[in-house]
């Protein structure tokens, strides 16, 4: 039987845990996304070939720098959070929801800008979104920030106000 | 009629940030705006109510910590309460910051004016698990008090019952604190003094006056300057310590709330809020600025690809519009007044009326979170290294909706100096009226990354603005700035409605100025560049032409050819009329896309000259409103004209910078 104590570490433990995976896995999309920025930049062309495009098609990330610097930043909110809590500071658990907030955040901006472009395609007609389909608006911010969204939800009580 | 006994006048008074602007509004109907953070109202603005039977005038006024009278919002409220004499004044406490809320309270008790505490917030205190003790607080306070939710619109029937009932009621609640026997003979003293000045005797309470006088208020030194009692009342004040009476008097301030705090709540004990859990990490030393960055960058973003295709709406609408001036407009001159003059100039506006809106929209949810005051904390620091006040930041951020209430906002700033700075450097951040320019050229040379570049020139903005103040701070306006405590408001979630109102409201005032201001310039720059009569129509020979050929030498090293010289020189009024200009110039109707295909296809109009002119029309000159504005609140002409020649000179540069170096790297 698993008794209050324990039930309570292995809460700490999941949460450790998403922060360590959601923070590796923003700075490592952060990374692709921005470097494939600069490449595109400098090499004048977009990425059409090479290890960089089978990378960037198959994880449906964008080759752009900035949006890949503020993926990097969330990352880095998720580790600092993971730090904390693998230091048994308990305060860490605000780096793991303010987080989650703003992967949430940023995955609303990106769908919002995705429906724009599907009311161009769909209602507009827009001719220079021809062939387009929502799948390629497709993008890290967005499918790292449901699985923020599921933590969140799954959290949301334990990120309460808590008296004494 | 109602005759005047059944005429209330009621002041609002409380600390910053409690909710009186909320309360003023759920009491009158009005929409004032209503932000989370610190100095939202800096003049006093009255409304309306019918109440069984009574006319009441509600007075909301500035924010204000006590009445010491620092900053001129302070002044503001304390004169307002002294000189007009309000037939009561309802304070709004912070029910969730109980403590510090009756520090305002005590003086307020000193004014000999009629009180009613309204216990706003109260659903955070009981959120929070706090006890207020309300019959108990009113019995040791022997003032009436109501609960009120202002947001949710509660206990407003009941607050009104009380300001009748008060207002009915002949007996005065008085309630004085001692503050020692040394200090009351000084008390007595002056009063008595002060006893011997009609005039004095009869605007202001004399306890009050002698305390002020105490605490060494200057603003109080000055009106007991111009008294037949002056030099007695100085005898006085010379043989004390005055700072020494001001902290003791202070203390006995904290002293009395200390006694009474515990006796009228009971606090939660608290272990982490989520206010303090967001703090944690939005205020962290090294994450605070780069997620503040982040998050701009995400609002201007937004406010690009989400409203694309409703500006596309506007323009298909704006495309059958022209397509019926041309074909059953006659004569044909009117026909091109209609077309080539209104709805190409008036249209090439009103297009990015979608743009104006999210921003407003996505500002209100940042100010109504809380979040834009803890912007100015994060951003202190550096404020300071620089030598500006943090408090600067927030009419700074203001800037990006208008520089009008940014530059009034200043007000709250307590030191002269740090304020005059904040006024003479707001214009350089990027209002809403300059975000159609960046709209139109990012977007037609710019692609995709049109986003970044509008975020890039509200960031030039910011950073001009600061290292001008750094530049006043080691020339014209010496000193070091004075230090800056700002409460930090909970976290809330902001309110829909009034996130609308906001957006609704600045939304408005920019259509309105489409079908004004602008409809009248883009007017005169048709009748300009379609006369002398025979001329080609907007050709160099058209008075446009020869106006814009006058200011061309001087433009010209920025990359800028007459018409955008012409364009730039009306934009002085306001600056949407820069684009509506260059509608009416380009010739191209009201359609914003083949604006941009125009432009795109002139060979006068490059990536380089269109960062240039973006730079420029940044941080050139203030508007009009916005340089009568720095007149009124600077009080000077030296000053005004000092921005003004100041932020033309500063945009010269910058674009030439901009302009040259990139020719000189290739671009």
């Amino acid at each position: 039987m698993v008794t209050k104590g324990e039930n309570m570490k292995m809460k700490a433990h999941s949460k450790m845990l998403l922060a360590f995976l959601l923070g590796c896995s923003y700075i490592i999309a952060g990374t692709i996304q921005s470097s494939t920025g600069i490449i595109r930049i400098l090499s004048g062309k977009p990425i059409t070939s090479g290890l960089p495009h089978i990378i960037t098609e198959a994880l449906y990330i964008p080759h752009d720098i900035l949006s890949g610097l503020i993926l990097i930043l969330l990352g880095t909110v998720f580790i600092y959070g993971f730090m904390e809590l693998c230091q048994g500071i308990e305060e860490g658990i605000a780096y793991v929801y303010v987080g989650t907030l703003l992967a949430m955040i940023f995955a609303g901006i990106y769908l919002l800008v995705t429906t724009g472009n599907i009311l161009e395609a769909y209602l507009l007609k827009n001719e220079d979104f021809i062939g387009w389909t929502p799948l390629d608006d497709l993008r890290p911010e967005i499918y790292l920030g449901f699985v923020s969204l599921i933590a969140y939800a799954k959290w949301k009580k334990q990120f309460d106000v808590k008296n004494e | 009629m109602l005759e005047d006994n059944n005429k209330i006048k009621v002041a609002l008074a409380g600390n910053p940030n409690v909710g009186k602007t909320t309360l003023f509004n759920a009491i009158t109907g009005s929409k004032q705006h209503v932000g989370n953070w610190p100095g939202v109202t800096v003049e006093k603005k009255s409304g309306f109510t019918k109440y069984k039977g009574y006319d009441i005038e509600i007075v909301d006024l500035p924010g204000t910590y006590s009445l010491t009278a620092y900053s001129m919002d302070e002044i503001v409220s304390r004169n307002f309460i002294i000189e007009e004499k309000p037939d009561m004044v309802i304070q709004i406490v912070d029910a969730s910051n109980l403590e510090r809320n009756l520090y305002l309270t005590t003086q307020l008790m000193e004014l000999e004016t009629k009180i009613i505490l309204a216990l706003n917030m109260c659903d955070l205190a009981t959120e929070r698990g706090d006890k207020i003790y309300l019959n108990k607080m009113e019995e040791m306070l022997a003032t009436p008090i109501v609960k009120t939710v202002a947001s949710q619109e509660k206990g407003i029937n009941h607050l009104l019952d009380k300001v009748i009932e008060e207002r009915n009621n002949d007996q005065h609640h008085g309630h004085e604190i001692g503050y020692g026997d040394e200090i009351e003979e000084k008390i007595f003293e002056i009063e008595k003094i002060l006893a011997n000045d009609t005039e004095i005797t009869e605007k202001y309470p004399l306890r009050w006056m002698s305390i002020r006088l105490l605490e060494g208020d200057e603003n109080i030194k000055d009106k007991v300057n111009k008294s037949s009692v002056a030099s007695k009342i100085n005898d006085v004040l010379d043989s004390i310590d005055q700072e020494e009476y001001e902290a003791d008097i202070a203390d006995k301030r904290y002293s009395t709330i200390n006694i009474i705090f515990p006796q009228i709540c009971t606090r939660a004990n608290q272990v982490l809020t989520k206010s303090d859990m967001i703090d944690r990490v939005l205020t962290n030393k090294y994450l605070g600025i780069p997620i503040f960055l982040s998050l701009m960058w995400g609002a201007f973003e937004l406010t690009f690809a989400f409203a694309t295709p409703f500006m596309d709406m506007i323009e298909i609408a704006f495309t059958w519009l022209a397509g019926m001036v041309s074909t059953n407009l006659q004569p044909a001159w009117l026909a091109s007044l209609v077309g080539d003059g209104i709805i190409a100039g008036v249209g090439s506006v009103l297009i990015f009326v979608p743009n104006i809106f999210i921003l407003f929209f996505l500002l209100s949810l940042l100010e109504g979170s809380g979040y834009l005051a803890r912007a100015a904390f994060i951003m202190d620091r550096l404020m300071y290294k620089i030598g500006m006040h943090g408090k600067s930041f927030i009419p700074m951020l203001m800037g990006f909706g208008c520089n009008v209430p940014a530059i009034m906002a200043a007000r709250s700033i307590e030191d002269d100096r740090d304020r005059l700075i904040t006024i003479l450097v707001v214009p350089f951040v990027s209002c809403g009226a300059r975000l159609p320019i960046y709209i139109l050229f990012a977007g037609t040379f710019f692609g995709r990354q049109a986003g970044t570049v509008i975020f890039a020139m509200y960031v030039l903005g910011i950073l001009v603005a600061v290292a001008s103040a750094k530049l006043f701070r080691l020339t014209v306006i010496k000193g070091k700035p004075a230090p800056f405590i700002m409460e930090l408001p909970p976290y809330r979630v902001p309110k829909l409605k009034s996130a609308l109102i906001h957006m609704w409201d600045n939304g408005a005032m920019y259509i309105k100025k489409a079908g004004t201001i602008i409809l009248l310039g883009v007017t005169i720059i048709w009748i300009l560049a379609s006369f002398p009569w025979g001329v080609e129509y907007g050709s160099e020979s058209s008075y446009v032409g020869i106006i814009g050929h006058l200011f061309e030498p001087f433009l010209r090293p920025l990359g800028f050819d007459w018409r955008i010289s012409v364009a730039l020189v009306f934009g002085f009024v306001a600056k949407e009329i820069v684009v509506g200009s260059i509608g009416v110039l380009f010739g191209v109707g009201d359609n914003q896309e083949a604006l941009s295909q125009s432009l795109l296809a002139d060979p006068g109009i490059t990536p380089l000259n269109s960062m240039s002119l973006m730079v420029f029309s940044l941080l050139y000159m203030p508007c009009v409103a916005a340089m009568s504005v720095i007149k009124k609140e600077t009080g000077s002409w030296k000053w005004t004209i000092f921005a003004i020649l100041y932020g033309v000179a500063v945009a010269w540069i910058m674009a030439f910078v901009v302009y040259q170096g990139g020719k000189l790297l290739g671009y």
